[in-house]
C-alpha cells in the first residue's frame, strides 16, 4: 500500500474513529448538507459519512471513488507542516502549501505524483486554486485527484476527489464539481 | 555467483526469498518509483562493477527517485539509492563507500542471517519486512540496510566493503566523511527518519567503525572522482532543492545551500532556492534575504524564469504594483508556457492601472 492510499485510509479510520455515526444513503431529503462551517449539497445515491464537520462522500466504495470536504482552522490548516493558512493568501500559495501538506503527509515523497494543472479557480464566492494531480498506486494503478481549496476569514477549506483514471475518474468527475459548485463556506 | 536465473541451487528458503524481493523489483518499476537515466545507471553500474568485478550481472543497481537520504540492498542482489542521496555526497569515493556497503548485504546473503536471526527471536516485533529482511513496498522508501541489520552484519558490511573500497583504489578516507555529512543532515534538521532500528546510532557506528579502519589500513591517495562524479550529479543537484521546496522541506535547502562553498557545487540558479527557502521559513527579515537572493539569482541567470515571478509575488504583495507587473511580464515572457500562467495573469489583471501608475 503506498504512502498516499495509507494517508486516506487514516483520514477514513480517523473520520470513522472520530463519530459514531455508519454509513447514510444520501437521497432527496438529506441530500441538502448545512454544517457549522459550511453547507453543500450531496450527490443522491451516493453513502455519506460525518465526522467534525468533515465529510466522506461514496458511491461504490472508496477506492472506486470519494470525495472528502474539510474545514480547517487557520491555526490547523497545514498540520504536518507547521503552517497556518490566512484569509489574505494568494491561490497559488495555497495551492502551493497544500500540495506539500499532501506530500509530507507521506512518509516520503511520491515518485509518481504529478501535478497535471493548477489553476485560479471560482468557489463560493472565493477565489481558490484547482490542482489536478496523478499517482501510481504500488500495484501500477492510476489514480486521478481534483483538490479544489480557498481560505476566508473563518479558515480554510478543502474539497478533494480521487479515482482510479480508468472509468471512474472521468465519470463521477461531474458530480465533484456539481458539489463544489454548490458550496458555500 | 548468483545470476539471476541462476536460482537453482539455493535453498527453498532462499529462493522464496528471492522471489519476493524480484517481485519489489517489479513493484518499483510499476509504481514509477525509479529514476530514469541511462547515462546515471551506466554510470553507478560501472562503479558497482569495480567494487565487484565477479558480481557482474548479479549486483544490480538502481536509482529511486527520493529526495531521501537512503540506500538499500535485497536479497537478489538488486541495489536501490536514492537520488536525494546521491545529489548530497560529493565524489566517486563517498557514492562507492555506500555501494561497497550494501553489496557485502548481498554477497553475505544478510537478509537470511536477519530472517533467521529474528524468526528465532521473541525479543523482536514481526513486520513482514523485519521477518523475511526484505521491508515491503510501502516501507522501501522509508528502509535503510545502512541501518537496518543487526550490529554485527552492519560491521562487517562496513570491513568487507572497506577491503572492497580499497581494492577498487578508492580513496578509503572518504568512507567516514560519507557518513558523518549524513549524521551532520540528521542532527542540524533533528530528523526522526523511519529507518529501520535507529538513526543515530546506526550512523555514529558506521562512522567510528570507518575511522577505525581508516586508522588501521588506510592507504595515503586513492581516487576520489570529484569531476566525473559533479559531471552526473549536477542535474540531480537542482532537482533535490525543488523537491525539498515541494515536500516543504525549506530547512534542508537552508542548510545546504548555507554550507560553506554551497555554490561551488550547485548551480547559480540555486540562488532562487535559497531565497524560496527563506520565503518559506517566514521568520523576521527573511523576506529581505529572499529577495537578495532572488535577485542575485536575476544577476547571475538572467533568463531563468521562476526568480522574476517570485519578485513579483513578492512586489505584488508590498503593494509595488508597477515592479509587480513588470516582474510578472518578464518572467511570461521567459516562460510562456509557465504551468502557473493563469494565476500569474490573473493577479496582473487585478492591480489597477492606477496602482500601476502610482
Amino acid at each position: 500500500m503506498n504512502r498516499l492510499l495509507c494517508s486516506a485510509v487514516i483520514l477514513i479510520l480517523a473520520l470513522i474513529a472520530g463519530c459514531a455515526t455508519t454509513w447514510t444513503r444520501i437521497d432527496d431529503a438529506n441530500r441538502s448538507y448545512h454544517g457549522e462551517h459550511y453547507s453543500v449539497m450531496l450527490p443522491p445515491g451516493w453513502m455519506r459519512l460525518e465526522s467534525s464537520g468533515n465529510l466522506l462522500l461514496s458511491k461504490d466504495g472508496v477506492d472506486l471513488q470519494r470525495i472528502i470536504i474539510e474545514y480547517h482552522p487557520h491555526d490547523k490548516a497545514f498540520e504536518k507542516l507547521k503552517k497556518t493558512s490566512s484569509a489574505s493568501m494568494l491561490p497559488s500559495e495555497l495551492a502551493e502549501l497544500t500540495l506539500a501538506e499532501l506530500e509530507a503527509s507521506q512518509k516520503d515523497s511520491l515518485p509518481s505524483l504529478k501535478v497535471i494543472s493548477n489553476s485560479p479557480v471560482d468557489i463560493a464566492g472565493h477565489t481558490g486554486f484547482l490542482l489536478h494531480l496523478s499517482f501510481k498506486t504500488d500495484d501500477g494503478l492510476r489514480i486521478e485527484m481534483l483538490m479544489q481549496g480557498f481560505a476566508d476569514a473563518d479558515g480554510y477549506y478543502l474539497l478533494t476527489y480521487r479515482a482510479p483514471t480508468l472509468y471512474y475518474f472521468e465519470r463521477d468527475r461531474g458530480v465533484f464539481e456539481s458539489v463544489c459548485a454548490s458550496f458555500h463556506g | 555467483m548468483q545470476g539471476q536465473a541462476d536460482t537453482q541451487h539455493l535453498t527453498a528458503e532462499e529462493q522464496r526469498v528471492w522471489y519476493t524481493a524480484r517481485e519489489l523489483d517489479e513493484q518499483m518499476e510499476k509504481a514509477d518509483y525509479l529514476y530514469e537515466s541511462a547515462a546515471l545507471q551506466s554510470y553507478i553500474q560501472g562503479v558497482m562493477q569495480k567494487l565487484y568485478p565477479e558480481y557482474a550481472g548479479t549486483l544490480n543497481v538502481r536509482v529511486v527517485d527520493s529526495p531521501s537520504l537512503n540506500a538499500f540492498a535485497l536479497p537478489n542482489g538488486s541495489i536501490y539509492i536514492n537520488t536525494g542521496l546521491l545529489a548530497r555526497l560529493d565524489n566517486e569515493a563517498q557514492m562507492a563507500t555506500v555501494l561497497a556497503h550494501e553489496g557485502v548485504h548481498f554477497t553475505h546473503k544478510h537478509s537470511l542471517q536477519q530472517r533467521r536471526n529474528i524468526k528465532s527471536s521473541t525479543a523482536f516485533s514481526t513486520t513482514f519486512g523485519m521477518v523475511t529482511g526484505i521491508p515491503m513496498i510501502g516501507d522501501l522508501m522509508g528502509a535503510s540496510s545502512i541501518y537496518g541489520f543487526s550490529k554485527d552484519l552492519e560491521r562487517e558490511a562496513d570491513a568487507e566493503g572497506f577491503q572492497r573500497l580499497q581494492a577498487a583504489g578508492y580513496d578509503v578516507t572518504q568512507a567516514p566523511v560519507t557518513f558523518e555529512f549524513l549524521m551532520a543532515e540528521v542532527e542540524a534538521l533533528d530528523i526522526d527518519e523511519p529507518y529501520f532500528f535507529s538513526t543515530h546510532p546506526g550512523l555514529q557506528e558506521r562512522i567510528d567503525n570507518f575511522r577505525e579502519l581508516v586508522k588501521q589500513h588506510g592507504t595515503v591517495g586513492g581516487y576520489r572522482g570529484v569531476e566525473a562524479y559533479q559531471a552526473h550529479i549536477d542535474s540531480l543537484r537542482e532537482r533535490l532543492l525543488a523537491d525539498y521546496l515541494e515536500l516543504g522541506q525549506y530547512q534542508s535547502v537552508l542548510l545546504i545551500l548555507t554550507e560553506k562553498d554551497a555554490f561551488t557545487r550547485y548551480p547559480p540558479t540555486a540562488w532562487y532556492y535559497l531565497g524560496e527557502a527563506y520565503r518559506l521559513r517566514d521568520e523576521e527579515g527573511d523576506a529581505d534575504l529572499a529577495v537578495k537572493a532572488y535577485q542575485t539569482a536575476v544577476a547571475r541567470v538572467p533568463a531563468f524564469a521562476p526568480p522574476y515571478r517570485a519578485l513579483g509575488l513578492h512586489a505584488m504583495k508590498t503593494g509595488q504594483s508597477a515592479q509587480a507587473v513588470s516582474w510578472f511580464n518578464r518572467y511570461l515572457e521567459l516562460a510562456p508556457e509557465a504551468p502557473d500562467r493563469a494565476y500569474i495573469e490573473m493577479y496582473r489583471s487585478q492591480m489597477s492601472p492606477q496602482e500601476i501608475n502610482r
